[in-house]
């Protein structure tokens, strides 16, 4: 593996963990307790925009 | 039995501000019961219920609720209440069981008498088939039997309930309604309301107020004693002779209606109306066909005096 | 002890929303990129275009301390936005849904209520820092060559305050807000006027600011010598504690005149 990539590895796993993490909560709520009442366009910014996706789904995605 | 007085309101006022919503609201109640508080929306029932609970503070004004002061004593007060709100939410991760055993442990109820209750009381209610579902995916007429379960858990002297039955639907209402009766046999149950058909079903006391004031407080014998005035109905299968005339002379007949028929006559003396008027229609040759005498209904009652106030 | 079953239920909501899992991962996220940054920032510079043939770009290679004492810095910018969203809805959010009217007509004190969020926040924010301080420090020590233990624990708890600071007035915003929103909105504010306007007021009150606290920290994971910088750190410490203590009363005097 390539000495850089070793060094961003750590930052990469946390990236995949909060993905999933985030996937995990949004496949298992309702969609009525998910903002904006559809799931599609929160797993697209889950799956797409690294960590700042997972965390603003977090944030401002759930509602309870 | 010594019947204990669990409510008593003195002069209690409330502002938001300039805004006055509570004037004047004083009324007490004794014992075990139904009381029905009605009132338009906007007159200040869930200002009252929150003040009652320790939700809010009066600006003026004294609260005791079964001996408590509910300001000072808001956590002795919350020993003997149960309440439920008008829309009444929970921990949506939670289910029924949940719910009811973490709310017994605030009481600080042990594991068993937690468990006995939950069963008992969630059979009665009516949801004993969904406690193990979380309660985010209740329909309002399941939070309402949850927040009723609830309330009930440390066998309260009193339950409140904020217009418990007017989101629901008409068998959701006669269940609860059916709910109350029951209630009713072991404490005091203090129900808002906008709708008088459910004072009428289930109250046994009546407490009415209109912008912010109590301008009624009465036990329903009372107000049927004190404000009703019985009307005598008849109709006749032949008249003769000018019997309305006749009637208006009689000094004991303050008014007669004819309308379609049917004569209604009202009488400042019922005894003695009720013995001679028969005498008196016999009298003038007419023939009875049917002869009742009939209350006046709560609406009547509940328009006469709100329009007094 | 009644405060029991309010502190259990908060902790179960850690673990129901994931936060107990998720804030210590953004905060791990957002230390560690500070090493892996600076480790790659020659290889970075190198690979930028526009550069002419031949052009040496001397950096200096960072001490493992220096990059982690940037890193702690992280905490006063991201991390306490972070936190203030955390907590800003923890009252406010109950009472704008009603679950609040529900709790508190039975018989747990508002007191309770409120020093089990306290409590249960200020846990989080605690144990979630020490996590991410050490995988942090750990990381570094790989990339950049060892570091004293001592000081990155002392650094670290010493910065603490500061976070408890910024959970103790977003607590005290939601008690008296009812919107979550206002109450983050407030509490940012304010959080950004007490950490950077008190070293413009004179040498008292920087002394005594959570600026200095920031300071005396980094200086600290800097490797300055312990005696030393307990020394100035003690004012700002007293500051900061007399600050969350100032907070911590007044959000629970308005919650418990507080209309539900």
């Amino acid at each position: 593996m390539d000495a850089n990539m070793q060094i961003v590895l750590p930052l990469i796993i946390l990236q995949v963990i909060l993905l999933v993490l985030a996937m995990f909560d949004l496949i298992r709520r309702d969609a009525s307790r998910v903002r904006g009442g559809k799931k599609w366009p929160w797993a697209l910014v889950i799956v797409f925009i690294s960590t700042l996706g997972p965390v603003t789904y977090f944030f401002a995605g759930r509602k309870d | 039995m010594l019947s204990l007085r669990i409510l008593e309101c003195e002069r209690i006022t409330k502002s938001y501000g300039k805004n006055q919503v509570l004037q004047d609201v004083s009324f007490s109640i004794d014992g075990i019961g139904c009381v029905g508080f009605l009132g338009a929306n906007g007159a200040g029932k869930t200002t009252t219920i929150r003040i009652l609970t320790g939700l809010a503070a009066p600006t003026s004004g004294t609260v005791k609720v079964a001996g408590y002061d509910a300001v000072k004593d808001r956590n002795k007060v919350s020993r003997e209440i149960g309440y439920v709100p008008q829309i009444p939410s929970f921990y949506n991760y939670m289910t029924a069981t949940e719910w009811m055993h973490w709310v017994g442990t605030l009481y600080g109820l042990d594991k068993k008498t937690i468990h006995e209750r939950t069963e008992e009381l969630l059979h009665l209610c009516g949801i004993y088939e969904v406690k193990d579902r979380a309660v985010g995916g209740y329909s309002g007429g399941m939070k309402q039997r949850l927040a009723i379960a609830q309330a009930l858990i440390n066998q309260p002297k009193i339950i409140i309930l904020d217009e418990p039955v007017s989101a629901l639907d008409p068998m959701g209402r006669y269940d609860v309604l059916l709910l109350i009766e029951k209630l009713k046999q072991v404490m005091t149950v203090f129900m808002s309301t906008h709708i008088l058909d459910d004072i009428e079903r289930v109250a046994d006391h009546i407490v009415i107020i209109r912008q912010g004031t109590v301008v009624l407080s009465s036990t329903m014998e009372d107000l049927r004693a004190n404000h009703v005035e019985p009307v005598i109905e008849f109709t006749l299968d032949h008249q003769a002779g000018d019997l309305i005339t006749m009637l208006e002379n009689t000094p004991w007949v303050t008014e007669v209606n004819y309308n379609g028929g049917r004569y209604k006559v009202q009488s400042s003396d019922m005894q003695k109306a009720q013995a001679e008027l028969p005498q008196i229609i016999i009298q003038s040759g007419s023939i009875l066909s049917s002869y009742q005498v009939s209350a006046m209904t709560l609406e009547d009652i509940f328009l006469k005096v709100v329009n007094q106030s | 002890m009644t405060a029991l079953p309010m502190i259990k239920k908060e902790f179960r909501e850690l673990f129901t929303s994931y936060k107990i899992l998720f804030i210590p991962l953004v905060f791990i996220a957002l230390t560690i990129t500070q090493p892996i940054t600076m480790k790659m920032l020659p290889t970075l510079l190198e690979n930028a275009t526009g550069l002419p043939e031949g052009t040496v770009i001397e950096i200096p290679t960072p001490t493992a301390a220096e990059v982690l004492a940037t890193a702690v810095s992280k905490f006063s910018t991201l991390g306490s936005f972070i936190l203030i969203m955390i907590v800003m809805g923890s009252i406010a959010g109950e009472r704008a849904s009603g679950v609040a009217s529900m709790v508190f007509v039975k018989p747990i004190s508002r007191a309770k209520y409120y020093l089990a969020k306290a409590f249960t926040y200020y846990i989080l924010t605690i144990v979630s820092m020490l996590i991410a301080m050490g995988v942090t420090a750990y990381y570094t020590e790989i990339l950049f060559g060892d570091l004293s233990w001592l000081h990155v624990w002392t650094g670290t708890l010493m910065y603490i305050p500061n976070l408890l600071l910024v959970v103790t007035t977003t607590l005290c915003a939601s008690s008296y807000f009812s919107s979550a929103v206002s109450a983050g909105g407030v509490s940012l504010v304010f959080n950004i006027v007490i950490f950077t306007v008190p070293p413009f007021l004179g040498t008292f009150l920087s002394m005594v600011s959570p600026d200095a606290l920031t300071n005396a920290s980094m200086a600290v994971l800097r490797g300055s010598a312990l005696t030393e910088a307990s020394v100035t750190a003690a004012p700002s410490l007293a500051g900061v504690f007399s600050l969350i203590a100032i907070f911590f009363f007044m959000g629970w005097y308005l919650l418990e005149k507080q209309e539900i």
